[in-house]
């Protein structure tokens, strides 16, 4: 039952499977990106900050910006390539 | 053909940063001649009063496309700017500072919160708001069927949540006027309304978009640059975010360590700058990182941004652009807090009380004119004899880390005094403080009073209203918005902190699922859609007033309510209450979805729904 409800939720989003699933990659990947903030890890030291904090000030925010940038990309070359419908 | 003004973004940019670069330039010149401070601070004053004025007098227009989206002719990179001066608030520019100083890496929930819910805005929402034909974010939630209920929801929503704002960041003005440039909190904030009421109703979206354009680089260097002057002052690398690890938190450590081993303190009593944990549950400090996100994707007044773009492709580049630009202030923050703890441990770690006067009379000059910013022993002192009385009388006794505390709000603004650098840098960073808070100000009240005159007035009481009235009853209510905001913070005392939490709580809970639900799904009903966002507004409202303000209307008077989930958390924080209230929201939209469903659509034969949807495209 659950397999069936999520397969016509799945159709009802009206998008093609490969948009679909790189969303969801984009959204996984921006929603994870602040988890390592929780491992209570200050031993491991990279330039004298914490690994933990140089990740979560630096690291993680270029790589943000990064997937940001590469969806947007994305985004726009699947546009081009298939006509607009409602929910591009 | 005149040439639209955002045409003329570069040339626009350029003339107003070599403005600002001039007057720095001359109050360094006065400074040497031994003007008083003053008058540079009333020049920098007087600079962000006069950009205000100009974009408004630059961007004026008659025509209501214009006003609304500002005729969609933006340019990527200069939206960008835009985008990120509207972002960075008080809340960034002012107050996240003091709280890395005070709460270490609690104070990451709100850095990342911020960077995630601009991206999360940027690939969710830019391009499906740029290319819908709605002017106001009310609009968009325009059904087939005609029905007005969501849009009226939606309404209240938005009204409520940038009023909330509106307060803070108006609160935060009278703050950084007295203080630092001398003129009282009532003037300054009349000012202040005077200013942006003139600039939003002369050009609309359009002059809201140039002055926020042109914030940005002054922004930037007014931040960056006593960033940069401190870290190379301190550790000979100008890069603040790579220099403070080995320049100071690692110093920080050496000094916590002899303060241990000469037994002025404990392991214990030392707070760590970052240290292993949190402090408070897992569940609270993950709820606020959810919460700071998904609000700051569906902040109405950075989302207006993405409908002044030509096309969709543009949208997201504004996104991805105002992203960067937000990452180039804020990543040097936590630097600079940790530089002023540095400079503050170097100066008055293991001083004697008696010895304040002669090696720390800056503390007190900074705490002089009712300007709390450093306390000794948990009072702001001003003189020896008040820190000899509030330590417990003992003039042999020695400062240690524990007795010295800072003032969060006021952190950052007085990092000049504190690093000892020249008095233009704190003209600088007050500058940037107020211009930060105009910016986001402005975009605030133009979104209410384009909801409200375009999803209150004209879709409830004059549907067919020619654009001219249109235009005149948005700027009625931009004067009634500004009036009303004025008003507020003036005369209604609340904690700032709470209202900030409440405005992300009912964002999360309410707008972020709604905008998710109509511009992603097609399968959930209108009204289902709007059960979910009523149940989520009326929980989270009641448990947002329940925990501050209990069954009356004074606040912390001990009748307050504490909600704590069984297993999970023993107090939920008012931010975390707009995670529960958007789950809640999900929850009843997929529940009800099968049972609610939206009336026929009448578009064959509904005039007013076809109009509704044309007359928003601009000319």
């Amino acid at each position: 039952m659950i397999f069936t409800r999520t397969r016509k939720t799945l159709r009802s989003i009206s998008m093609k499977p490969a948009r679909l699933v790189s969303y969801i990659s984009f959204a996984l990947i921006i929603l994870a990106w602040p988890l390592p903030l929780f491992l209570n890890n200050a031993k491991f030291q990279l330039f004298d900050i914490p690994f933990v904090y140089l990740y979560t000030i630096l690291i993680g925010p270029a790589l943000i910006l990064f997937v940001t940038n590469w969806a947007c990309k994305f985004s726009d070359d699947l546009d081009r390539r298939q006509p607009e419908t409602e929910n591009d | 053909m005149q040439k639209p003004p955002l045409n003329s973004s570069a040339s626009l940019t350029l003339m107003y940063s070599a403005s600002f670069l001039l007057c720095i330039f001359f109050g360094a010149l006065l400074k040497q001649i031994g003007t008083p401070g003053n008058y540079v601070n009333i020049m920098m004053f007087a600079l962000i009063v006069g950009g205000y004025i100009f974009s408004g007098m630059f961007a004026k227009t008659m025509i209501l496309p214009v006003f609304k989206n500002a005729d969609r002719t933006g340019k990527a990179f200069y939206m960008g700017q835009s985008l990120a001066a509207g972002a960075i608030s008080s809340g960034v520019f002012i107050f996240l500072s003091g709280d890395f100083y005070t709460n270490g890496t609690d104070a990451l929930t709100l850095y990342s919160g911020l960077i995630l819910g601009i991206a999360l805005m940027t690939v969710l929402f830019a391009a499906p708001i740029n290319r819908s034909n709605s002017s106001t974010l009310p609009s968009l939630f325009t059904h087939a069927d005609g029905s007005k209920f969501i849009k009226f929801m939606v309404l209240i929503i938005v009204v409520t949540t940038s009023v909330l704002l509106l307060y803070v960041q108006l609160s935060a003005i009278g703050m950084v006027s007295e203080a630092f440039f001398s003129i009282p909190e009532k003037i300054a904030i009349l000012i202040t309304v005077f200013t942006i009421g003139f600039c939003l109703i002369m050009g609309g979206m359009q002059s809201l978009s140039i002055i926020r354009m042109l914030a940005y680089p002054i922004l930037l260097i007014a931040f960056i640059a006593p960033a940069i002057w401190v870290a190379y002052k301190l550790t000979g690398n100008p890069i603040p975010q790579l220099s403070f690890g080995t320049g100071a938190l690692r110093t920080i450590a050496e000094i916590d360590q002899e303060m241990i081993n000469a037994q002025f303190s404990t392991k214990e009593e030392i707070f760590n700058f970052t240290k292993d944990g949190l402090n408070f549950d897992f569940f609270n400090h993950f709820a606020a990182l959810l919460c700071i996100a998904f609000g700051t994707a569906s902040m109405p007044h950075l989302l207006q941004h993405f409908r002044t773009l030509p096309k969709a492709t543009h949208a997201r580049k504004t996104g991805v652009w105002g992203l960067g630009f937000v990452l180039l202030i804020i990543t040097a923050i936590p630097a600079i807090a940790a530089f002023i703890k540095l400079d503050i441990y170097t100066a008055l770690l293991g001083l004697q009380l008696s010895d304040l006067q002669q090696e720390g009379s800056w503390l007190f000059d900074l705490n002089k004119n009712g300007a709390s910013i450093i306390s000794i022993c948990g009072e702001y002192v001003t003189n020896t004899a008040q820190t000899i009385s509030a330590c417990g009388n003992a003039g042999d006794y020695f400062l240690t880390s524990n007795d010295i505390g800072v003032n969060p709000d006021m952190m950052l603004l007085a990092s000049g005094v504190i690093n000892e650098l020249p008095d233009l840098v704190t003209t600088l960073l007050a500058t940037g403080a107020l211009l930060a808070i105009w910016s986001t100000v402005d975009g605030l009240i133009l979104v209410c009073a384009n909801a409200l005159a375009e999803d209150g007035y004209r879709s409830f009481f004059r549907p067919k209203s020619p654009m001219g009235s249109r235009l005149f009853v948005t700027r009625v209510f931009l004067i009634l918005m500004l009036t009303l905001s004025a008003y507020l913070v003036l005369n209604v005392n609340l904690d700032s902190r709470f209202v900030f939490a409440a405005c992300f709580a009912l964002l999360t809970a309410c707008l972020f699922p709604a905008l998710i639900f109509k511009i992603w799904t097609k399968d959930f009903s209108q009204p289902s859609i709007v059960t979910g966002l009523i149940i989520a507004f009326l929980l989270t409202s009641s448990m947002l007033w329940l925990s501050h303000f209990g069954l009356d209307l004074i606040a912390k008077n001990g009748d307050e309510f504490a909600f704590r989930i069984p297993v999970i958390t023993d107090e939920v924080t008012p931010l975390s209450m707009g995670l529960i209230g958007m789950i809640v929201s999900l929850c009843i939209t997929l529940l009800t979805s099968k049972f609610l469903k939206a009336k026929a659509a009448k578009t064959e034969h509904n005039p007013h729904v076809k109009n509704e949807i044309k007359s928003d495209v601009p000319a």
